[in-house]
């Protein structure tokens, strides 16, 4: 996949991950394995990346005698969602019309 | 590799890193590495699925920007004696000057690498507006029925064909500077980090 693509979709797929239920970093990366190979250091990047643009927001919960970060989606997070599925919207529809053609050339 | 190895190596690699910043990717990597191994993965498994420790350290090397480290660099690591803060500040006007000079070498060294490139863009740009022109122009000639139109035409043409060409050279070269620009600051970056042996 084209690299800067990537890098916008994976921002959207970490937030989709922590839309409905907080998350934490190793479960962030087993959830999108079947859909997308995460490494740790690209997710640290992401999350600190939405941190900043206030896309989420982090807290920390001891476990098992450690500290384990939380993430939470924010009002922002939820927004850029929804305007993620909105663009994509137009690009299925493109998609759709340009394998319309594709059953018949055999 | 046990946890405090995988530490400890990392630790010596980005020593120069701000603690702050060092401490806050070792705890997530070490958080990690705690979740995998409570899935049923052994401490080394879990610690190599990582990847190599050279790559993860070159990763965050290229995320702290390089102004973290120049100023860390020159923090003091421990309180200046009253002797060496006179001192500094009263050669302030000498290393301040040449603190100055570098950067403005640095800083001019830098602009006129990109005023460059600018440049040539502009040149394309002139090459397509010239072509453009003259084949527009040469349009006219041919209604005024000048004889002078082919050759018009003919060397628009010929510039249009120019400024294509120049184009994809010149996207490419713009791509090979940045690519260039970010090698160097990379490398600089490296130079702020000491490296244990």
């Amino acid at each position: 996949m084209d690299k800067e693509l990537k890098r916008g979709i994976l921002d959207i797929c970490v937030l989709s991950s922590i839309k409905n239920e907080d998350s934490y970093g190793y479960k962030i990366i087993k959830d999108l394995k079947p859909y997308m190979e995460l490494s740790e250091s690209t997710l640290y990047t992401i999350l600190k990346r939405l941190e900043l643009s206030k896309m989420l927001s982090v807290y920390s919960v001891p476990y098992d005698g450690r500290l384990r970060k939380y993430y939470h989606i924010t009002e922002n997070g939820l927004n850029r969602i929804e305007e993620f599925k909105k663009e994509w919207q137009e690009i299925v529809t493109v998609y759709n019309f340009v394998v319309k053609g594709d059953g018949k050339d055999d | 590799m046990t946890k405090k190895e995988f530490a400890f190596s990392l630790e010596e690699r980005l020593k120069g890193i701000p603690k702050k910043e060092f401490d806050e990717r070792l705890s997530f990597y070490l958080e990690i590495i705690d979740d995998k191994m409570e899935d049923g993965k052994t401490e080394e498994e879990a610690i190599n699925e990582l990847g190599n420790i050279n790559d993860i350290a070159s990763q965050i090397l290229k995320e702290v920007p390089l102004i973290k480290l120049a100023k860390e660099k020159i923090k003091p690591k421990r309180k200046l004696t009253g002797l060496e803060l006179t001192f500094l500040i009263i050669g302030a006007p000498v290393w301040g000057s040449i603190l100055i000079s570098i950067l403005a070498v640095a800083f001019s060294l830098f602009i006129s690498f990109y005023a460059v490139i600018i440049s040539l863009w502009a040149s394309f740009v002139s090459i397509l507006v010239g072509g453009a022109g003259g084949a527009i122009y040469s349009i006219l000639l041919f209604i005024l029925k000048d004889s002078t139109a082919f050759i018009s035409l003919s060397v628009g043409l010929i510039l249009i064909g120019l400024s294509v060409f120049t184009f994809f050279f010149l996207k490419w070269v713009t791509k090979k500077a940045i690519l260039l620009t970010k090698m160097i600051i990379f490398t600089l970056k490296k130079s702020f980090i000491k490296k244990e042996d």
